[in-house]
């Protein structure tokens, strides 16, 4: 079933020096199958338009089109209207479109985990500079799991929002989220959760999990890059500013005021990334064929498989959470003697194997632990075992060279 | 030491093509790093060594390690040939400019000579010529 999945990926075919691609930088970007490639391009060749505005046949296919792709989304995720999803061009402006958008106050109190992505943290250090906000940082327990008790301490002396990530990109690990909103429902906190390892590799749903606001990228489930969802409750989001505003954002202005336009066009100001929007609503129409149920079974064999082997390999430390079963489809880790850049570029070079080195955004935590950066290999359902034997045999050989 | 010897070869191409003159930038921020002692992302120092490496793992993995442990040596090795070759390369620019030769001493040696110098014979230009 796989071999017949990746003929639909283009980019997966490629070859270097006469070895096939191996891709194992899933979780910064997944390229688009060709149902998502085909439906952009049809987009830039049929109707290239003006949507949201020209009255023509062309404007109104692709209003008909984002239509359908909200609605994609706002069943893909389980929300309660597609008016409660706001496309954006990534996680990182879902999430400060909530940051700026809730006009926090000085002294109001954000709490963090201590393995956000910098998308997650910097915008509350700015806003503490800004607006004297009140930023906690909860550190995790020893074991790098979530610390329950600790948030229930601090949302105790007072918090407005919980902002953290579902899965993080740093050693793919799960909060246990449905407690997290669980608790902070209990002291009247709002959630926001950094959805975007999460919602292209497990179900969620956020009216179950009862969760305020969720970002995620398209372009880390096939979708072009530029493409995002902020999904916010109904109730959230008429109390929420605009980040940006212009055109398609009022219904009508005049010099010295304006009308907003409903939600979500309010949020989606300026001509939107159409051809990714639809290419959105294809991707997940591709996840949906392919089921979570394989994309969860394929990822853990993956985790559980490179884990194994890389702890026959003297030198090695992980990052993060230990568990295969609790980081998903990434496996974070650097070697004593093998600076993680170069390790990287060496897979690159003699195998064609790509992976991602450095500190993926969570410099913070880096700091914190004292690590100087590892590398982080991060599949998703089309890589295989083969793949992953490759991955380990090519680390050996280069490993052999220290 | 790669970046320095990255940075003469990318900069005299540079001249030329456009795609060189930002190898050259950035082998020069390499080069500038190295000498601060600053930590980099990965350097073109690190991406040249990889594409060495990682060439030789697919050949010969012998040699792969090798030149993995002792590459500042052959990098400091193709510095001063560079350096060496670069220096040679101008002086010879600079006689051809004044002499039509590069080799003022022996112009038949010179490949690009020109005629009037292979006729003149010129001899070494700190001397008169014995006319």
């Amino acid at each position: 079933m796989i071999q017949d999945i990746k003929k639909q990926f283009p980019f997966l075919s490629q070859e270097k020096n006469g070895q096939p691609l191996v891709y194992f930088d899933n979780a910064c970007m997944t390229p688009c199958p060709l149902p998502v490639l085909e439906a952009v391009d049809k987009y830039n060749r049929e109707f290239f338009s003006c949507g949201g505005r020209s009255n023509t046949h062309f404007g109104r296919q692709i209003d008909n089109k984002v239509a359908e792709t909200r609605e994609l989304v706002a069943k893909f995720i389980g929300a309660g209207t597609p008016q409660e999803i706001i496309f954006t061009k990534n996680t990182t402006e879902g999430i400060n479109l909530v940051a700026r958008g809730l006009n926090l106050q000085a002294g109001e109190r954000v709490l963090v985990s201590d393995r956000e992505h910098n998308s997650d943290l910097i915008v509350w250090q700015v806003l503490q500079k800004e607006r004297g906000i009140e930023l906690v940082i909860l550190p995790s327990k020893s074991d790098e799991t979530f610390d329950l008790a600790g948030l229930e301490t601090e949302l105790q002396k007072g918090i407005k929002l919980v902002s953290v990530v579902y899965s993080s990109n740093l050693d793919g690990y799960t909060l246990p989220v449905e407690e997290i909103v669980k608790m902070a429902r209990k002291y009247d906190a709002l959630v926001m959760l950094d959805g975007a390892q999460a919602v292209p590799h497990h179900a969620v749903n956020v009216k179950k999990l009862g969760v305020d606001f969720l970002a995620f990228s398209g372009h880390k489930m096939m979708a072009p890059s530029g493409t995002g969802v902020l999904y916010g409750r109904l109730a959230r989001l008429e109390k929420l500013s605009p980040l940006l505003s212009g055109g398609h954002s009022v219904k009508d202005s005049h010099y010295d005021n304006y009308e907003a336009e409903d939600i979500p066009a309010r949020f989606e100001a300026g001509l939107q990334n159409y051809g990714g929007i639809i290419g959105l609503g294809e991707a997940i129409k591709f996840i949906k064929q392919v089921g979570f149920d394989f994309i969860v079974k394929q990822e853990f064999e993956l985790n559980y498989f490179i884990t194994r082997e890389l702890k026959q390999i003297g030198g090695i430390s992980f990052v993060g959470a230990d568990d295969p079963k609790s980081r998903g489809g990434i496996v974070n880790f650097y070697h004593e003697k093998m600076d993680s850049h170069q390790l990287s570029i060496f897979l690159d070079e003699s195998a064609n194997i790509l992976t991602r080195s450095g500190r993926h955004c969570v410099h913070s935590w880096y700091n914190s632990r004292g690590v100087k950066d590892s590398i982080r290999v991060s599949s998703y359902f089309y890589n295989t075992i083969d793949e992953a034997e490759k991955l380990i045999s090519a680390l050996k050989k280069i490993l052999g060279l220290v | 030491m790669i970046c320095l010897a990255a940075f003469i070869v990318f900069a005299i191409f540079g001249i030329f093509s456009a795609t060189h003159r930002r190898l050259a930038k950035e082998a020069f921020w390499c080069v500038l790093r190295r000498v601060t002692f600053k930590p980099c992302q990965a350097s073109i120092g690190e991406i040249l060594k990889g594409k060495i490496v990682g060439w030789l793992l697919r050949r010969q993995s012998r040699w792969a390690g090798w030149v993995h442990r002792y590459f500042e040596v052959f990098s400091w090795i193709f510095v001063a040939i560079t350096l060496i070759s670069t220096f040679y390369t101008i002086k010879g620019a600079y006689y051809y400019a004044r002499y039509g030769t590069c080799n003022p001493e022996h112009p038949e040696q010179c490949l690009i000579s020109t005629q009037a110098a292979l006729e003149k014979g010129i001899k070494n230009p700190y001397y008169c010529n014995d006319k």
